[in-house]
């Protein structure tokens, strides 16, 4: 019977420190009458981590991570802008997201939480995040910019047309105009690799400095794909130390 | 029987409409290739002049490059006599990954190794599988991104019609 009692009180411990944890989704209802589902991971430190939606969804591994490195004082919020949208999980669907509506929750976030700022996101999820990071630094004063810390973006996809064999690529003109640290985890198995330093001059043109970092062995949207590979998805299980790692080299403290 | 006439026809339709298209190439002089194969020869493609050739870049974790190669297999069958190569750039990978899989794959035709990228820098390759066909003169004639059933009527044409008149 004793140990029925510590067993039950065991469990009712448990799920109340995992409940803890993520606070329950609502959402956010921006000035264009579009209301964002929003899940948050609340956490003591003064950095907050927008980790927007990628062209093959979210997954499991990013709420994992967001509990994780909550325990490291990085709070989490993952504003979902393709369900606010209905629309489908496609890269066409991202590139239709109004920057505005990016600027408006980037905004909030400042003001609602009083952190600074770093954006996540993958694939084609990197041109309305950085279009919608302009939107807001344009906004704002020369000071109150640093409340935008920095972006990790994961294999992003910034082609303005989808690239022909042997003809020089063209990125969307955001790269270029970007202006805020970055970070860049590109998969070896991808041709994005060999492009990586070409992505990084061009946004070099726009004064933005990128740290980047080549993961061995998996594709572009490892931690979301269904056909991982076993070394994809042992580096999924990683995912919580890729994002540590490159908020401490881009000296993002909580 | 008009009914499955009808689906066969269909079934034609939706197949020829979703065949990737060739596409005249726009990038100028053909750039240049020089790698070795999985047992370390020198491949230049000023070698291969006189010969249509397909280049296509590729690589053992790219599904629609998987897909591509046995049609690519039987379309050197269906151009054995004639001066036609295949120049198969693998991206990137270790010449031990890529001569397992060429030997799993029983691939006959030839597979360059192009492990520091030069290749993909050179041909400007984005996208895995990327095919290039050059003419005899060894000027590129198409491209076509993405996988391709080859030996499809429409690719063997547009590569028999680059061919050398006898």
């Amino acid at each position: 019977m004793a140990f029925t009692r510590l067993y039950a009180l065991g469990l009712a411990l448990l799920f109340s420190v995992g409940t803890a944890l993520a606070s329950p989704p609502h959402s956010l209802s921006l000035s264009t009458g579009i209301d964002v589902p929003l899940r948050t991971y609340p956490a003591k430190g003064n950095t907050l981590l927008l980790w927007f939606v990628c062209d093959e969804g979210h997954s499991s591994n990013e709420a994992r991570t967001a509990m994780e490195i909550a325990a490291h004082g990085y709070e989490t919020w993952f504003p979902d802008m393709l369900d606010a949208h209905f629309l489908p999980i496609l890269p066409s669907s991202l590139e239709q997201l109004p920057p505005d509506e990016i600027r408006e929750i980037i905004a909030y976030a400042i003001r609602q939480s009083g952190k600074k700022i770093v954006l996540i996101t993958g694939g084609h999820g990197a041109t309305p995040i950085l279009r919608g990071a302009k939107a807001w630094q344009d906004g704002v004063t020369e000071q109150d910019r640093n409340a935008l810390a920095g972006a990790l973006l994961f294999y992003p996809d910034l082609y303005s047309v989808a690239p022909a064999p042997g003809v020089e690529a063209q990125y969307h003109t955001i790269v270029a105009q970007t202006h805020l640290p970055l970070y860049i985890y590109q998969g070896q198995l991808s041709p994005g690799r060999w492009w990586l330093e070409h992505l990084k001059v061009e946004f070099a043109r726009g004064g933005t400095k990128v740290i980047s970092s080549i993961l061995p062995k998996v594709r572009s949207h490892f931690y979301v794909r269904p056909d991982a590979t076993e070394a994809e998805n042992a580096m999924a299980e990683k995912l919580p130390e890729l994002v540590l790692d490159a908020l401490k080299q881009l000296e993002i403290n909580p | 029987m008009k009914k499955l006439l009808l689906g066969l026809f269909c079934l034609f339709l939706f197949s020829t409409a979703h065949a990737h298209e060739l596409k005249p190439w726009k990038g100028g002089a053909t750039p240049p290739l020089a790698l070795k194969d999985t047992s370390g020869k020198i491949h230049k493609l000023e070698d291969y002049r006189g010969k249509v050739v397909m280049v296509q870049f590729w690589a053992t974790w790219c599904p629609p490059c998987l897909k591509e190669m046995p049609a690519m297999q039987r379309l050197e069958k269906k151009m054995a006599g004639k001066p036609f190569a295949i120049l198969a750039v693998n991206m990137g990978e270790s010449e031990k990954d890529v001569s397992e899989f060429v030997n799993k794959m029983k691939i006959n035709f030839t597979v360059l190794m192009d492990e520091e990228g030069n290749g993909v820098g050179a041909w400007k390759v984005f996208v895995a599988p990327s095919t290039f066909l050059i003419d005899p003169q060894g000027n590129v004639r198409y491209t076509l991104q993405g996988g391709a059933e080859w030996d499809e009527p429409v690719y063997v044409k547009a590569i028999s019609e680059l061919l050398p008149a006898k």
